[in-house]
């Protein structure tokens, strides 16, 4: 872990190195000190276990989850400090979630690793039963921070945030949901009670970061990336927030060819990502930390999956 | 098939140190380097025998009802905004099936622009499962009376949205409103009453349609995707394939 005091430290010691002008970067920390985090994101996967049909379309051979999962064990093999995350709407789009209901993708999601994910509108579809059902069955964790599950039978099944330590690199996850009224059936969603997308992000962040110590904040958005109109996105929640240093949405199926920077409340950066649906993109970005220093290298490789 | 193709590009490479100071201590530096790549995977990932074998039983199990061929597509259809061949289509089948199991006419059917799942659908077999795709959803059809101001409104909305799919009007959208309104090709009359037919969705204000929700509905117990199915299999049985109809029932202003 890397406590305050050293950090302070250590800081020192770079000060003085940069103001004396003799900076050797990489002989400022020992290999020991830094580690590299791979964060691994879909979103809307659609119940789209197989890849799409051989049928002249668009997509045919792309996706599915052999594919999905032969790509990720790849980039294990790589480097095993690794995040894998979704973004929502795990449910909802082929016969597979009509006749089975929602058991294989989350069995699905296991086998491949899912470290956790959050809810999306159609995660709703065969309502809190159907949640209760499968929920426990998940070894992944379901987070959402903005739906207030007291007065329903999911009370308690869903954490606002997880925090996973990565090679000594605290991680805070939350989960962001979108608005339910207007979009998924009433009787669909019961007493879930909706709070505000913003509040509750900065609430949350900052708690992660300043009270619970967060190295690195991520947020899961159900949001969508953005709207025409004013309506709440992860763009608006990117400016409108800080503490959080990386936000990956979802709803819209927007396929990112890269991730997006903005700057937060406070100036800083925050980056989004998104991929697309259905399972034809992987989201990949690498944060390397070293001790000494508040957030590090970055790269990203957005991956379509399949047949091009 | 194709090889791999990597294209990485540098984008960005910065070295920023950062001190702030806290008092007169310094409390951290800030050093950030950005390296972007860009890979796009053909099929190379292909499959992983681990999930193979997990999704074997259910594949078995749906392949069994879901490659049954319901009809055959004549052309490639999609989706698109204000108007497309794939909405024209969807609306056209859930009219016809609402006339068919009322025995009366229907005036006009709306389909939420999300409520079509697939972006596309090839030419060529049209399978159960393809329309499993098209209407995941058991929305249920529903008739409604509903009066010319109303309608009004709502064709207002769907302007405001670039178009949705429709059967039985025609308009324009000027300004985000619906201007030159035809009803089965007759000029749209406000103070008229007409019978639409939408998912049970958006009967109940779905998609922000909140001045649906206190119309009486009119329920004939039959899912959207059962209609389609009935529709292509009527087709089929008539020998029939189903066509592209590219009629713009919904333009931008010029
Ligand atoms: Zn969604």
């Amino acid at each position: 872990m890397w406590n305050r005091k050293s950090f302070i430290k250590a800081s020192a010691a770079a000060a003085t190195l940069i103001a004396t002008g003799q900076f050797p970067l990489n002989a400022m920390v020992s290999k020991d000190d830094e580690t590299t985090l791979t964060i691994l994101h879909t979103n809307d996967v659609h119940s789209r276990i197989e890849p799409f049909p051989m049928d002249g379309g668009k997509n045919q051979g792309m996706g599915g989850a052999a594919a999905r999962l032969s790509l990720i064990k790849s980039i294990r093999k790589e480097n095993s400090n690794i995040l894998l995350l979704d973004v929502g709407d795990i449910w909802q789009g082929t016969p597979y979630f009509n006749f089975f209901n929602g058991a294989v993708e989350y069995k699905v999601m296991n086998e491949m690793g899912y470290d956790a994910s959050t809810l999306g509108n159609h995660d709703f579809d065969i309502g809190l039963e159907g949640l209760k059902k499968h929920l426990p069955s998940a070894k992944f964790s379901m987070l959402n921070a903005n739906y207030d599950f007291v007065d329903t039978i999911l009370n308690g099944m869903i954490d606002p945030y997880k925090i996973f330590d990565k090679n000594g690199v605290k991680v805070g996850v939350f989960g962001i949901g979108i608005e339910l009224n207007g979009l998924v059936p009433a009787n669909m969603y019961g007493n879930v009670k909706y709070n505000d997308p913003i509040k509750t992000a900065n609430i949350i962040a900052e708690k992660l970061k300043n009270e619970l110590g967060c190295n690195f904040i991520i947020c899961l958005s159900h949001l969508g990336f953005k709207y025409e109109n004013k309506k709440v996105s992860d763009e608006i929640l990117c400016t409108s927030t800080k503490n959080i240093d990386l936000i990956l949405g979802g709803h819209t199926h927007t396929f990112f060819e890269k991730p997006l920077t903005y700057k937060n409340l406070d100036g800083k950066e925050v980056l989004l990502n998104q991929a697309g649906w259905a399972g034809l993109m992987l989201g990949r970005l690498d944060f390397k930390f070293k001790k000494m220093s508040e957030k590090k290298y970055f790269k990203y490789s957005n991956t379509f999956i399949g047949k091009s | 098939m194709e090889n791999i193709m990597v294209k990485v590009k540098l984008l960005f490479i910065a070295v920023v140190f950062l001190l702030l100071i806290s008092g007169c201590a310094p409390k951290y530096f800030y050093h950030t380097t950005h390296l972007s790549s860009e890979l796009k995977i053909t099929n190379e990932y292909k499959s992983d025998a681990q999930i193979d074998s997990l999704i074997y039983p259910y594949k078995a199990q749906l392949d069994s009802t879901m490659n049954i061929v319901l009809a055959v597509c004549d052309t490639i259809l999609t989706k698109d905004k204000p108007s497309s061949n794939l909405g024209n289509f969807f609306c056209d089948a859930i009219k016809y099936i609402a006339e068919k199991k009322t025995g009366s006419s229907i005036d006009l059917a709306i389909v939420n622009y999300g409520g079509i799942r697939l972006n596309m659908i090839s030419a060529g077999n049209i399978t159960l499962g393809k329309v499993y795709e098209l209407m995941p959803f058991d929305n249920q059809l529903v008739i409604l009376k509903i009066k010319g101001d109303t309608l009004a409104t709502v064709l207002d909305i769907i302007a405001a949205q670039g178009g949705w799919p429709v059967s039985g009007v025609n308009f324009t959208i000027k300004k985000n409103s619906a201007v030159n309104i035809f009803i089965n090709n007759k000029t749209f009359d406000i103070t008229q009453t007409y019978t639409l037919v939408v998912s049970d969705y958006i009967a109940n204000g779905g998609d922000n349609l909140n001045m649906l929700k206190n119309i009486p509905q009119q329920k004939i117990g039959f899912l959207m995707r059962d209609a389609l199915v009935d529709y292509l299999k009527d087709m089929n049985v008539q020998g029939h394939k189903i066509v592209a109809n590219n009629t713009q029932r919904i333009k931008n202003v010029e």
